[in-house]
């Protein structure tokens, strides 16, 4: 009777999947990548953790748009995460609960269910969107609250919802199309345009992402302060990017630590 | 990054072309889809194939599969679907409308507030400095 519970996040950048039980999910990108440097293998999920080289990564993303398209992809990705290397599931005593986005189709819908029960004999499923989850805990936490307004930034789209008294209201969901993925993309453009190419390093740039962007609490304030010449600029970095000899992962430095050297790309 | 021209008179050479409003909203658009691209060069291991030597393979063909379920279908196609169903609220439904406030504009150069518009192609710059780089490089030669 005592069955466990895995939670499977399936975002369409990263999976974060772990046991109900667990104190952290573990997260796994949602991809398989190609390395120029390794031709022998790809490499699924975190796996690019063991890759020496990670300049130049192709990426084989399960999701376009928002929305699982790509289920050869998935079930590669999924075969790794359940095995023994991941997150080992013994799907016949457990019960999943995995995330869909919102408004997912139908079709994509019944072939999730139809691939994890057929495939995978899940024991029982439910398929619910992330910002149900969310809303359900903050209601929990706070149990006067009549309503709250969820925000949910994706890779490929961000979505607003309404939750009334914990329940969601459809009527009032909107999306724009923008997420982390044109983000990034949009920061290699910006990079490539004035400093140096790198439009075919999405794995760096979203670490350089990751490491320097902020979201700016005062829009006109920080511009302005951006502006200013170093040294009277508390916004400008210097990032050092990986150089995979010596190097294995960029980071970000303030600019009067730097011995002008090597490559580096300011941003604000 | 390849430089695409949109409008067929923008071809025949004038000295002084010019983007129409429509060609410009297109360039945008454009602009803004490309954000979606997964990658921007190609598969170092194409001739691998798809996947390659992937540890794990199911055990029956999954795309087989997929196909005769009717569940392999591309965005365009799902979205075709949906305008069938009658759902009140769905995807197309659910996408928001253009901002009530006014468009904020940057520089396409140094991504400062700028105040003043490329007259040949809607680009925005910020100071003769920056128009000078425009025109030198990305003025209706539109990359990425
Ligand atoms: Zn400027
Ligand atoms: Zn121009």
């Amino acid at each position: 009777m005592n069955k466990q519970v895995l939670v499977l996040d399936n975002g369409a950048n990263a999976a974060k999947v772990g046991f109900s039980n667990a104190t952290e999910p573990k997260v796994i990108p949602n991809c398989i990548m190609k390395a120029k440097s390794e031709r022998r293998r790809p490499f699924i999920g975190d796996q690019i953790s063991e890759c020496r080289d990670a300049s130049g990564l192709f990426y084989i993303l399960p999701f376009q748009k928002g929305y699982l398209l790509n289920w050869e992809a998935e079930r590669n990705i999924w075969e790794y995460i359940f095995s023994k290397d991941c997150c080992p599931v013994n799907f016949n005593e457990t019960c999943l609960v995995i995330t869909e986005p919102y408004f997912n189709f139908a079709s994509i819908q019944e072939a999730m269910t139809e691939i994890l029960f057929e495939e995978y004999e899940c024991s029982s499923l439910l398929r619910i969107n992330a910002g149900d989850l969310a809303a359900y805990r903050y209601m929990k936490e706070n149990p006067g609250e009549m309503c709250c307004l969820l925000v949910d930034v994706g890779y490929s789209f961000s979505h607003v919802v309404p939750y009334i008294k914990g329940k969601k209201i459809k009527a009032g969901i909107r999306r724009i199309d923008i997420g982390g993925k044109a983000l990034t993309n949009h920061l290699k453009d910006i990079i490539s345009y004035r400093q140096l190419h790198v439009m075919d390093e999405t794995y760096v740039m979203n670490q350089v992402k990751e490491d320097a962007c902020f979201v700016s609490h005062d829009f006109n304030g920080d511009m302005k302060e951006a502006r200013g010449l170093l040294g009277k600029n508390s916004i400008v970095r210097d990032y050092i990017l990986p150089d995979y000899t010596t190097i294995r992962r960029g980071y970000v430095r303030k600019p009067e630590e730097s011995g002008e050297d090597s490559e580096q790309v300011s941003k604000y | 990054m390849a430089a695409t021209r949109e409008s067929g008179r923008l071809k025949d050479g004038g000295q002084r072309r010019m983007l129409d409003d429509a060609a410009r909203m297109r360039r945008a658009r454009k602009a803004l889809e490309s954000l979606e691209h997964d990658n921007f060069h190609e598969d170092p291991h194409a001739d691998l194939g798809m996947f390659y030597l992937l540890i794990y393979h199911c055990h029956y063909d999954l795309n087989d599969f997929l196909l005769s379920m009717g569940f392999k279908k591309s965005f365009a196609q799902l979205i075709e679907e949906e305008k069938t169903y009658i759902q009140e609220h769905n995807y197309i439904s659910a996408q928001a409308p253009p901002s009530q406030f006014p468009e904020r504009h940057f520089c396409s150069v140094c991504g400062f507030p700028s105040n003043y518009t490329c007259i040949p192609c809607g680009s925005r710059y910020c100071s003769v400095r920056c128009l000078g780089t425009h025109l030198d490089t990305r003025c209706l030669k539109w990359t990425a």
